[in-house]
């Protein structure tokens, strides 16, 4: 960074004052979503300033939804949604975790401490501490047989801080379910293959598994049948309406008969391309009780939706992009982008396709499907905010998921972690340091136990007896965390609480970082000062 | 049927956009008692249903802004969503503690709560009775205390004035004088951003907005929903912000969506408030001038035709010569440009005439957006349009003497132009509405305006225009009364222009004023060059070399060299379709 200030003393002050500012930022971050972590912690209802609510017990959808006008506010936000975007969780305990840095490094440098040898010693702390997560962390086996009851587990730890049990414990089935739906052996699991749709019901809260695909529309044309078993599905990319000649042809017409021309000409080569998808619905379909669906992602006109009626044929236009590809997961078969490609090949099958109406909304049911490797959650809710938390939720029950199969391996969750590998600074590592920079280190370990002490406060245990209890189970060699309901010591293996390792490795690796940073400064640009919760 | 989907991006395209609706709105209100006829308003609203089973009519609309800038209104409309009961035990999803962290709330203001009573009356099924005004707490900021302290309630019209009035001062969101409902998928609110905190004034602050997957579809499912039920998408209105982020918003949107309908016809108007010549530092005039030029290169590149609306000073221009808007609010300087607006789209929603004289007297020159942008584009070479107008329009000569529709007091809302360029051949549309008989003569009938235009003396039709389609309405544009008072002493209630003041005060507007004619034009014509040249200039100058703040200035915005490259040559084809030669030296071939 620059130093572009001149005077010299200016620039002490503003550096001590920029310092201080930036401390006090991390702080009242921390201070805004402390109540938020763990299975007891507070969900926050947002009302906007017309009425709208929103509904979070999530670190990042509430970062999201804060108003920060402060930059170093900003840049921890940012960091920390990033985080979420990196691996999908953890977005509180980053937070939790600069702003602890920021606390423990205010301390010495109130006592005269260079900035400089603190960030030196995080450092050290933080590639020992990235050490002891490899020797620390709990193998999966992974390959032909996952182990299904450890990806419940963990996503059930994660999806229990977002929802409560019951829920949770039902939204875990289906996240694992999905996950397994979609995963393929060898291959990064591709999570936009889970749909996620929602329904408004005003007195339904539900959400299940469908092992097919539901789309947001349904047939265009009264006749078409709602309901239609044994079906082959054609999954397209054509279009299927007169288009007016494009903007961009290079001719105007002269007169009313070349216009008359030119439209039939173009209807004609529309009706055709109609005709070919007719031709193999009956080449198929003739003789037998089979039925036939095309799933358009371009428009179909009337005339064309009026051609494919009359034929038995239902047919959808516009659908999702993405839903092509899913299409073809869930029902076999091959996305064509031409007509010229209709072979009986490309179709895909499914044993029942129906049509769902909710007011003006129009769902349809792709199911009945063999060996389907793509799926959709469908969350029933009386709101739009109770639906939004309840996605929200999935995406993290989802995530953890996917990394648990990812990383081949799993962390030991409920504070477990944090404070064996405070011990492990504290004994092993800060001894091999030179000279201050051991306090680094030191503070590095002290501000990992604001997970735990976090976790406690916000079950509204007595912290400090917590922590000593917690301490001196790890000092007898016993990984123990923290049992929210008693205060007790528990075996987070026995209890099944389980975090995901790139999520812990994403923490540990992020928030020093941001604190030297914000340490470092040598000016800060000034915006407004305060931060306003919505 | 042919639909047409309308997308407005950013702040000032919505407070264009809400009067385009208020417009739209009070179309709809006539057509039943036959004061506006020949249109078929299916195209840009589309028939829907509540949960609760009630039918709706609402505009086939997608509305992306910045969170919070709907003030007091939700995004979510209150057609289809009552508006949620506020208990921590509405929470089911948790049963550990909540808390509850409540913005302030932003007051309705008088207008807003007397459309809410309005449509309170409505749904109590009670539609004789007109909702009082006395239900509403009234803020009034002109009723004399005197009456007021004499417990007589005042007139309805007193009342009404109070409204308008206070709306004037009062204006903040675009929301606050909407009349239309829109529907709940149509508003989007960008994430991480908030109206009035989050800076948004310059190109960088509105990119990587649909990078992120999710936030790309959501926008795209919604558009999606619109398009999904047309079945002859006529094709896109865009509206769009240029003052701002708004324009590389728009332009990631045209992109992302661009591959999914390339083959509907995009018509985009670039909108811009009036502004202060960049004052402050060289670097910010060196971004503003950059902003112009980046967001012009690469909005074209992805519209069919791309009108730039928005002059610098707007008070003063030939334009608002009849009205008295006032430049720093842009309640007012965008309803001028929606009046404009309303016109120059209103053929998309004429209904196709008959050959008889009676289905005619309904209106001429219905057309498809893509044929007006075929012709306006020259088939896609010239890809900028100019647009003029006349608002109030000009009125035609009195039955029976010489003379011709006046074409020279349409005057032009695009930026930058000099209309001494003229070339070879040019193309235009235009379209006249609700024409009027000098001399208080009267509505003019179709046939009279018809009769009227494309004669006379060359000179009025400046330059060549080789192709030209001319579509005429009887319908004069219905003045909602939310339309803010900036009409001058000098316009009648038909919108007349009057020889002497018929008002005391300067700024009639919905009240005094029930419609006028409007005249408007969209036209490819060579007097764009200076724009197009202007920011090809520019652009050359400040942006082609990376040593200069200029260069940073890209750079910082994401372009990487090639692209910068690539920009100034779509600016440089942009140029090339306009011929430089002026008036003045090719009178002969005249
Ligand atoms: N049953 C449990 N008992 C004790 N601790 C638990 C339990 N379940 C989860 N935790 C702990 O809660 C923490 C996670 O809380 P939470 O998910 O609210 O925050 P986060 O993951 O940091 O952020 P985000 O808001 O992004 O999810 C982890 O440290 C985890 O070990
Ligand atoms: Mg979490």
């Amino acid at each position: 960074m620059a130093i572009r200030v001149v005077n010299p003393n200016a620039e002490m002050l503003s550096k001590s004052a920029a310092l201080h500012m930036n401390i006090s930022a991390a702080k009242g971050l921390q201070d805004v979503l402390k109540t938020n972590l763990g299975p007891k912690g507070t969900i926050k209802m947002l009302v906007g300033g017309s009425g709208d609510i929103k509904l979070t017990k999530d670190g990042n959808t509430l970062l999201k939804e804060m108003q920060i006008q402060n930059p170093t506010a900003i840049m921890i936000a940012r960091t920390a949604v990033a985080q979420d975007d990196i691996s999908g969780d953890g977005t509180t305990s980053t937070v939790l975790v600069i702003g602890e840095l920021m606390k423990q490094a205010e301390r010495f440098i109130a006592e005269g401490m260079h900035p400089r040898v603190l960030v030196d010693g995080f450092e050290i702390a933080k590639k020992a501490t990235l050490e002891f997560l490899e020797t620390f962390k709990t193998p999966v086996a992974v390959g032909d047989q996952l182990d299904k009851e450890l990806l419940k587990v963990v996503a059930r730890t994660s999806l229990r801080t977002k929802v409560h049990e019951e829920l949770a414990d039902k939204l875990t089935e289906i996240v694992v379910n999905a996950v397994l739906c979609v995963q393929k052996p060898e291959e990064a699991i591709d999570l936009f293959m889970v749909e996620i749709m929602h329904m408004r019901h005003k007195f339904d809260t539900d959400t299940r598994l469908v092992e097919g695909l539901v789309l947001d529309h349904g047939a265009r044309h009264p006749d078409m049948k709602k309901r239609v078993e044994n079906c082959y599905i054609l999954t397209c990319n054509v279009s299927l309406e007169y288009e007016k000649s494009e903007v961009n042809a290079g001719f105007f017409y002269h007169n009313a008969e070349q216009r008359e021309k030119m439209v039939a000409a173009e209807r004609r080569s529309v009706d055709q391309k109609v005709q070919k998808i007719i031709n193999l619905k009956k080449k198929v379909c003739d003789g037998t009780d089979k039925n036939f669906v095309v799933i358009n992602q371009k428009g179909i006109d009337p005339v064309s939706l009026d051609l494919l009626a009359r034929e038995g044929i239902v047919a959808l236009r516009r659908a999702k992009r993405r839903n092509m590809e899913r299409l073809v997961l869930t029902c076999g078969g091959e996305a064509i982008e031409s007509v010229e490609d209709l072979t009986p090949d490309v179709l895909g099958e499914a044993g029942v396709v129906y049509e769902h109406v909710l007011g003006e909304e129009k769902y349809t049911f792709v199911e009945k499907v063999k060996n389907p490797h793509s799926c959709t959650i469908l969350i029933t809710g009386p709101n739009d905010y109770t639906i939004a938390q309840i996605k929200d939720a999935i995406r993290d029950g989802l995530r953890s998921v996917k990394n648990t199969i990812e990383d081949q391996s799993v962390i030991l969750g409920a504070g477990a972690f944090e404070v064996a590998a405070r011990q492990h600074l504290m004994n092993n590592v800060r001894k091999t340091v030179q000279g201050r920079a051991q306090l680094g280190v030191q503070a590095f370990a002290d501000a990992l136990l604001v997970i735990p002490k976090t976790l406690a406060d916000n079950s509204g245990l007595d912290t400090l007896d917590v922590l000593i209890n917690l301490e001196s189970e790890h000092d007898a060699g016993n990984v123990v965390g923290l049992d929210l309901t008693t205060g007790d010591p528990i075996d987070p293996n026995v209890q099944g609480i389980f975090d995901n390792y790139s999520v812990k490795r994403q923490i540990i690796t992020s928030a020093p970082v941001i604190a030297a940073q914000l340490l470092l400064v040598d000016e800060v640009i000034r915006a407004g000062r305060n931060m306003r919760k919505q | 049927m042919r639909e047409v989907v309308t997308v407005q991006l950013g702040g000032f395209a919505n407070f264009v956009g809400a009067h385009f609706w208020n417009f739209q709105d009070e179309v709809l209100g006539s057509l039943e008692d036959g004061g506006q006829i020949g249109l078929d308003m299916d195209v840009l609203y589309r028939v829907g249903e509540t949960r609760q089973g009630i039918a709706t009519y609402m505009p086939r609309l997608l509305a992306l802004d910045l969170r919070g800038s709907l003030g007091a209104v939700r995004a979510a409309g209150s057609l289809y969503e009552y508006s949620p009961q506020l208990q921590s035990s509405s929470v089911n999803t948790w049963t550990g503690p909540t808390v509850v962290h409540r913005h302030e709330a932003i007051p309705k203001n008088d207008f807003l709560k007397y459309l809410d009573a309005e449509s309170e009356g409505w749904n109590a099924g009670d539609h004789s009775n007109q909702p009082s005004f006395s239900s509403i707490e009234f803020q009034s900021t002109n009723v004399p205390e005197s009456s007021r302290s004499r417990d007589i309630a005042p007139s309805e019209e007193t009342k009404e004035r109070s409204l308008v009035k206070s709306l004037d001062g009062s204006v903040e969101f675009w929301t606050d004088y909407l009349k239309a409902h829109l529907h709940p998928r149509s508003v989007y609110e960008l994430p991480n951003t908030f109206h009035g905190v989050t800076p948004f004034d310059n190109y960088s602050c509105g990119q990587g907005f649909f990078k992120e997957q999710e936030q790309l579809e959501e926008v795209e499912n919604r558009l999606r929903f619109f398009v999904e039920e047309c079945d002859h998408l006529q094709g896109f209105q865009f509206m769009v912000d240029n003052s701002g982020g708004f324009a590389a918003v728009a332009a990631d949107f045209l992109e992302a969506v661009g591959d999914e309908y390339n083959r509907t016809p995009h018509l985009l108007f670039s909108l811009r408030p009036p502004w202060s010549p960049p004052s402050a530092s060289h670097r910010d005039a060196v971004i503003a001038s950059l902003h112009e030029s980046v967001s012009l290169a690469r909005l074209s590149s992805l519209t069919n035709l791309l009108v730039p609306v928005g002059l610098q000073q707007l008070a003063s221009s030939q334009f608002s010569k009849y009205t008295c808007v006032n430049d720093s609010k842009i309640f007012h300087t965008s309803a001028l440009y929606a009046t404009a607006l309303n016109t120059i789209t209103l053929p998309f929603r004429m209904q196709v005439s008959g050959p008889t004289e009676a289905s005619q007297q309904k209106g001429v020159g219905s057309s498809d957006m893509s044929n007006t942008v075929r012709l306006v584009s020259c088939s896609q070479q010239k890809k900028i349009a100019l647009l003029e107008a006349a608002v109030p329009g000009p009125p035609l000569p009195v039955v029976g003497t010489p003379g011709a529709f006046d074409l020279t007091s349409l005057s032009s809302l695009t930026p930058d132009v000099d209309q001494s360029y003229f070339g070879t051949q040019a193309a235009e549309a235009l379209v006249i509405q609700g024409a009027r008989i000098s001399g208080g003569g009267g509505s003019a009938s179709v046939a009279q305006v018809l009769e009227c235009t494309y004669t006379g003396k060359p000179a009025n039709r400046r330059g060549a225009i080789s192709y030209c389609q001319l579509s005429v309405s009887p319908n004069p544009v219905p003045i909602p009364v939310p339309f803010p008072c900036i009409f001058g002493p000098n316009i009648s209630a038909r919108g007349d222009i009057l020889p002497n003041s018929i008002a005391s005060v300067a700024g009639r507007g919905g009240l005094d004023i029930l419609s006028i004619p409007v005249a408007a034009r969209l036209t490819s014509r060579d007097s764009l060059l200076p724009y197009v040249k202007g920011r090809l200039m520019s652009f050359r100058k400040l942006g082609l070399s990376r040593a200069s703040i200029g260069g940073g200035v890209l750079e910082d915005w994401g372009f990487m060299k090639e692209e910068v490259q690539d920009l100034a040559e779509v600016l440089g084809n942009l140029a090339g379709a306009y011929s430089d030669r002026m008036h003045a030296s090719s009178t002969d071939s005249d």
